[in-house]
């Protein structure tokens, strides 16, 4: 009963920001787009990572340690997008195509 | 000289401060020249910054080119909490100890320059 | 399209900041605290107080050390430097670290009371005493505080507008805004940089693609090409250590006036021995600092290291400006006040997720509301009771006491505890309003703070007057800095006691009759 209220809480927080109707297409969604935004995004972060370590012009170690540092910026963007895309659908789709395409370019440059 | 950085800081802060309307009425009233003019707020502004500027001169000259900078940036941060304390609690307290501030700054800074002349 | 995305950024910036505000607090206090790490150890050991600051006879100690670990993988020799006299010999074996306090000149251990001094506050804020896992959960506690601050500044797109505005006469939804936006702008650099470089110190491990992609997953091999840092096998054949006093004189001549911090031995007392003597970074930004390596059985010069690549330069000043090794003491009190004010700006978040649903009675009756208003409380106030607890079971556990450090630790987290069972009972079952309970705790860690110099006076032999007599400020500092706590503490304690009778009156079940 308790919890129930906090959910709506939530629920009824989010709905105001999506404008959806249905409360458990909302949790479905809160728990989706935070998904993306913690999995997505560290899968696209580390994909990101090591095909900028693969890439840059520069000695191994440096560029493993250049693109290790830019991957927390990465990282933040990549949860921003997350939770500012339309849908969470949409900030699946981005964040895995996106790794997918860096980790394939990556394999080929290795 | 530590402590020069942070008076500037808080007098280029309490400048900025007072380029804007709302702070200028609560800290010195409707007297004065207009604080919706223009070139007041721009010159109030611009010397703000200037001051800001030199705390970054003396920041550089005390402490170095690499600590200096993040001195200041601590100071900044030091001096724009101290002044927003005093602001909201004693205005005309925060405008006094501005000036005073700035003038123990400048009369620090003269008596400095006068020394290594002599 | 607009109106959404800055919707979307309120609900990420409220309920990430809720759900990791609490540990963010507890890990921005903890290293706010550690900046003053060494003093604080230093402050812990009051036996250390008529250690006078001589330098090190590295030979002596390494004579301990043969004597006590003449079986360790690895040696640690750490010279004193000008924030404490205490010099360190640590080593490992079979997986475990032991570490003695020496004296100086003779290298024999020192007996000090046992305790993890400021180390804990240093261990607590990047692991929280769970070892890796530790790590990872403050990682994604930072990786959230990174995402909270950007979409923060977002939503408050009004905090250049209000940069100087502080309204704490105004309504309490207003003031608490006011001061959270106020802490926020104003060290908004320094939680950039401290969140940021706090997570560039572990890229290694939270982010070894690099590793797993340039180096099949091999760390060493990383530093081996980083630090030219090779360091061969055991051989089991044994060979005597040259004298470690005459390779640190050498190695300060690669460094121009640069001083020793510490000396590494790598396999001691095996024919494959390695000397690494490491350079103090506290002149300068950059953390890793230039190391000389020694074969440590013939003496012979191996490498010269000295950080000079651009990325590695990079990374060093970054992890050295989390960890204000460097610069004056002016430094490190100005990192302790925007620390303060990072903690502060976490905290007025916490407080306002309350406020802002305080008038809404649907919100407020919850359970989930309650909870929020108790762990609040106890996740702010509580750890200041915690902390003044630990220095009061520093000074009063007696020194000899075995196990002492684990008791002390113990009542933090008791006290801790126990902080977090008051505020989430008197909430449930007392029905008190949270801004007593604030009003409570506070008080109570004001009186433990403000408490502390008579305790330290009765304890020990260096009162603050002795100490302010002497000139000692390492040590008066610290009871100096109890009294400012104790007072503010009690200060704000009382304003919300204040407040909180002001709240409460017309609901009082007994109105005051007029005329007496």
């Amino acid at each position: 009963m308790a919890s129930t209220s906090g959910a709506q809480k939530v629920v009824s927080l989010f709905s105001r920001a999506r404008r959806s109707k249905s409360s458990t297409t909302n949790w479905i969604t809160v728990t989706s787009r935070v998904g993306a935004a913690t999995c997505g995004g560290y899968a696209l972060t580390y994909a990101c990572t090591a095909w900028l370590s693969a890439v840059l012009p520069l000695a191994k170690s440096e560029a493993v340690l250049t693109a290790s540092m830019i991957s927390f910026v990465i990282y933040t963007a990549a949860i921003l997008w997350a939770f500012a895309a339309n849908t969470p659908m949409r900030a699946w789709l981005v964040l895995l195509i996106s790794t997918g395409l860096l980790s394939g370019m990556t394999v080929l440059m290795t | 000289m530590d402590i020069l950085v942070f008076l500037l800081s808080y007098g280029g802060l309490l400048m900025l401060c007072l380029g804007m309307p709302k702070h200028y009425q609560a800290m010195l009233g409707q007297s004065s020249f207009p604080p919706n003019s223009f070139l007041a707020r721009l010159i109030l502004k611009i010397v703000g910054w200037l001051i800001l500027g030199l705390s970054l001169v003396v920041a550089i000259a005390t402490a170095g080119w690499s600590f200096g900078p993040v001195q200041w940036i601590g100071f900044l941060s030091i001096g724009g909490l101290t002044l927003i304390v005093v602001r909201s609690h004693a205005p005309r307290l925060a405008l006094i100890f501005g000036v005073l501030s700035l003038v123990s700054v400048l009369l620090t800074l003269l008596i400095h320059e006068i020394q290594s002349h002599f | 399209m607009k109106e959404s995305f800055s919707q979307s950024m309120d609900w990420l910036h409220t309920w990430a900041g809720l759900l990791f505000g609490w540990l963010l607090f507890a890990i921005f206090f903890t290293g706010t605290l550690t900046v003053f790490d060494q003093e604080i150890t230093y402050w812990m050991q009051p036996e250390l107080h008529h250690v006078a600051h001589t330098p090190l006879n590295v030979n002596a100690a390494m004579h301990t050390l043969e004597q006590l670990a003449p079986q360790a993988e690895r040696w640690w020799i750490e010279l004193p430097n000008e924030r404490t006299p205490a010099s360190t010999i640590r080593w490992s074996q079979d997986g475990t670290s032991v570490s003695r306090v020496i004296d100086s000149q003779t290298g024999q251990p020192l007996t000090l009371r046992n305790t993890h001094g400021g180390e804990f506050f240093y261990r607590f804020h990047y692991q929280l005493l769970l070892d890796e896992a530790g790590t990872w959960i403050v990682g994604a506690a930072a990786m959230a505080m990174l995402a909270v601050l950007v979409a923060g500044i977002v939503i408050h797109h009004r905090i250049f507008k209000d940069f100087f505005t502080f309204r704490p006469g105004a309504s309490s939804h207003r003031a608490w805004l006011d001061a959270h936006n106020v802490t926020s702008v104003l060290a908004l650099p320094f939680h950039f940089m401290i969140t940021f470089t706090g997570l560039v110190i572990f890229w290694s491990i939270y982010m070894p693609a690099g590793i797993q992609v340039q180096y099949d997953g091999n760390m060493d091999d990383f530093w081996a090409e980083a630090e030219s840092f090779i360091e061969p096998e055991r051989t089991n054949h044994k060979a005597p250590l040259v004298s470690l006093r005459d390779l640190e004189r050498q190695a300060r001549r690669y460094w121009q006036g640069g001083q020793t911090r510490s000396i590494v031995v790598s396999h001691p007392g095996d024919s494959h021995a390695l000397v690494h003597v490491y350079r103090r970074s506290d002149d300068r930004l950059s953390l890793y600092n230039d190391r000389v390596t020694f074969d440590g059985t013939s003496g012979a010069l191996r490498t010269v290291w000295i950080n000079s690549k651009p990325a590695y330069m990079t990374q060093s000043v970054l992890s050295g400006l989390h960890f204000v090794q460097f610069g004056s003491s002016t430094l490190r009190w100005l990192y302790f006040g925007m620390g303060l004010a990072a903690s502060a700006m976490i905290a007025t978040g916490l407080v306002l997720w309350v406020v802002k649903r305080q008038g809404r009675h649907t919100a407020t009756n919850t359970v989930g509301y309650q909870l929020v208003e108790g762990f609040n409380v106890a996740a702010v106030a509580g750890l200041l009771v915690a902390t003044a607890t630990f220095f009061w079971a520093n000074r009063l556990l007696p020194a000899e006491l075995p196990a002492r450090e684990f008791i002390e630790l113990q009542m933090f987290f008791t006290v801790w505890s126990l902080c977090l069972g008051h505020a989430l009972l008197k909430n449930f079952f007392r029905h008190c309003p949270s801004v007593r309970i604030w009003a409570t705790q506070l008080a109570m860690a004001a009186m433990l703070f403000g408490l502390l110099p008579i305790v330290n006076a009765i304890t020990t032999e260096s009162h603050l007057l002795h100490a302010l007599s002497q000139g000692r400020w390492e040590v008066a500092g610290f009871d100096l800095s109890f009294l400012v706590s104790g007072l503010g503490l009690a200060w704000t304690a009382r304003r919300l006691d204040q407040s909180a009778r002001a709240s409460s009156r017309p609901l009082n079940p007994h109105p005051v009759t007029s005329g007496g």
